[in-house]
């Protein structure tokens, strides 16, 4: 970042290059609408692009960027994009195609073991469960990798707020995937 | 609930995410062996980031990437060629400019040359073997010992060097006038230990001085045509290791070389020993801590699994009958699960070849298969030594083994049905039990 700020493009791919799959896997599943994650991820990394002069040492970067990307959900939840808990697998008016297909990639492929392929649609059906709060704390924690400090940074939050916050969203997934007991001690 | 006791519930996230540091990762592993709700908590939050890990992979659109790095792009001043943070005309010092100054300066020369004497003295006194040196062989690779290795003395110690010099000297020839009576110049004396106390306790101590002054002797030898009689590292006293014949004769074993190439002359032949020393015993590796534990159980199942001789049908197995099967087990416990299952194999398919060896190998190959992954041909081999050895005596082992492997496939069913058959064998009951219980 410090090169970025003295001018350097190939500093700024590269930390574009390190935080571009997990800040959209963030928005995508924050949102739970991959159009509109698309759009918020533009405008967290334009910002990032625009505001370096104003980015701190002091701070992560990644807990940095993790707001700028949060408050772009914040604003856009603000002005009413989407709406705050939906069912996957209700179509949506605007294309008629379920949330669950519109925040899904490629998809899997076609030779995925079965239970697997079951599994990652009753993950994102969980994930989209949760409260907004412990959801964003669950993708922060568990698919950004920051660290339960940084994440209440992000957030605002206290430390052991954020923890239970965790605790809860975990105990929620672990109702909702009771299923795959037995599957998970499988999984290495 | 995935608070357990309620008296680590942050602990046991931090443990869970790696955000725990080693010491209380420790107390608090200690505390869950004991607390089964501490233990279930950590189980199952682990459980949970493993499904969670198996989520999509969410990747965004190129098309962003293009409008992002324009804006990057259009936000730089200067061209990509100078868009490096350094300015173009570096009129610091480089590093390599400020680490030949460095170099250059006498006092870090200095300080550079005394690390180095003391580093090797050092080594060279762990290294040591017994005082069994032939004055003959260290005087002249002392002499040949290059001079920019030990640097410039320091002034003030050159008289004391000196006085050493002398005195070494000295013993010198009085050690030569004895040699000449003995025949064998290479026969290990105890000669060191001959050498003036005061250069003795000064080496001992690895004083900086003395290695100075040794450097000083060196030279002062060399300009005088003959080296002095160094005192070898083994001022520090050789101990030969244990077990090691006491006496030997010079010339056995090889030749003792210190790192800096001196020579201190032939070594014990126990020396060699240190190469047959056990490499240290491999760690085991972590036990993960799950609420079936059965890969655990297996693991222990396996350290205690019986030797051939107490394999059902056991009669002693023949001389030389058995390279098939100490291949495979030697193998099997290296981890090369394909050498294992080939040797282990042949022994199967022989059973008049191998007495007493078939279950066991038959074990094995199912413990090979089932450690590649191939449950399903694993469960066929257990199933196969159950049957065929209802005497082996590690049937109970192989029926855990199976229902563990059964649970993986899926079929709870022969799972349930080979634990409630297990749970006839004495000792298994227990075990049995519990395992059914988590089906």
């Amino acid at each position: 970042m410090a090169e970025f700020q003295q001018g350097s493009l190939p500093a700024f791919e590269t930390l574009y290059g390190r935080y571009k799959t997990p800040v959209f896997a963030f928005l995508c599943r924050l949102c739970a609408d991959r159009n509109l994650a698309e759009e918020l991820q533009q405008e967290t990394f334009l910002r990032v692009v625009r505001s370096k002069a104003s980015y701190r040492f002091g701070a992560k970067f990644a807990t940095w960027l993790y707001s700028i990307a949060r408050n772009q959900v914040v604003d856009a939840k603000r002005r009413e994009k989407f709406r705050k808990h939906k069912s996957l697998d209700q179509p949506v008016r605007e294309s008629g195609t379920a949330l669950m297909d519109r925040i899904a990639d490629d998809g899997p492929s076609p030779d995925r073991d079965a239970v697997s392929k079951k599994l990652q649609e009753d993950l994102e059906k969980a994930l989209a469960a949760l409260p907004e709060d412990q959801r964003e704390v669950f993708l922060l924690r568990e698919y950004s990798g920051l660290k339960f400090q940084e994440i209440a940074e992000v957030t605002g939050a206290k430390e052991g707020t954020v923890k239970s916050r965790m605790r809860y969203a975990m105990e929620a997934m672990q109702a909702s995937l009771s299923r795959y007991g037995d599957y998970a001690r499988t999984l290495i | 609930m995935m608070t357990g006791c309620g008296k680590f519930e942050d602990a046991i996230l931090d443990l869970v995410y790696g955000e725990l540091d080693d010491a209380d990762a420790a107390s608090l592993r200690t505390h869950a062996a004991d607390c089964p709700a501490c233990a279930a908590a950590v189980s199952e939050m682990s459980a949970m980031r493993r499904l969670s890990s198996q989520a999509v992979i969410l990747t965004p659109p190129a098309a962003i990437d293009a409008v992002i790095l324009g804006e990057a792009r259009a936000s730089a001043p200067v061209s990509d060629a100078a868009r490096v943070i350094r300015p173009a005309v570096d009129d610091r010092p480089g590093f390599f400019d400020l680490l030949r100054a460095w170099l250059l300066h006498p006092a870090f020369s200095g300080a550079v040359v005394v690390a180095l004497i003391l580093t090797v003295t050092f080594f060279i006194s762990e290294k040591a073997t017994s005082p069994k040196v032939s004055p003959t062989s260290v005087e002249t690779v002392i002499a040949e010992r290059p001079l920019e290795i030990v640097g410039a003395a320091p002034a003030a110690e050159n008289a004391e060097a000196e006085e050493r010099s002398r005195d070494i000297k000295d013993q010198r020839d009085e050690r030569n006038a004895k040699n000449e009576a003995t025949p064998n110049s290479a026969v290990v004396t105890a000669e060191p230990e001959t050498i003036a106390a005061p250069t003795e306790s000064k080496q001992a101590a690895g004083t900086p001085s003395g290695k100075s002054g040794l450097a000083s002797r060196r030279s002062k030898s060399a300009a005088s045509g003959g080296a002095p009689a160094r005192k070898p590292a083994a001022s520090i006293p050789y101990s030969a290791p244990k077990g090691a014949p006491s006496s030997k004769s010079a010339g056995a074993g090889y030749t003792n070389t210190a790192p800096d190439g001196d020579v201190l002359g032939e070594a014990p032949a126990e020396m060699d020993d240190m190469a047959d020393f056990a490499p240290p015993p491999a760690p085991t590796p972590a036990k993960k801590k799950s609420a079936y534990a059965e890969e655990a159980m297996s693991e222990e199942s396996e350290a205690l699994f019986p030797s051939p001789s107490q394999s059902a049908g056991a009669g002693a197995s023949a001389p030389g009958s058995s390279d098939a099967y100490t291949r495979g087990m030697d193998a099997y416990r290296r981890g090369d699960c394909n050498t294992a299952s080939a040797e282990l194999a042949i022994v199967a398919a022989s059973p008049s070849s191998y007495p007493g060896q078939v279950p066991s190998a038959v074990h094995h190959l199912a413990r090979c298969e089932k450690r590649s992954g191939r449950c399903a041909r694993a469960v066929n081999r257990y199933e196969d030594l159950i049957n065929r050895y209802p005497a082996y005596s590690g049937r109970g082992d192989a029926m855990y083994e199976a229902a563990s492997c059964y649970k993986r496939l899926g079929r709870t069913d022969k799972a349930r049905s080979m634990l409630q058959l297990l749970e006839t064998i004495p000792g298994w009951g227990d075990r049995a039990r519990e395992a059914a219980a988590e089906l």
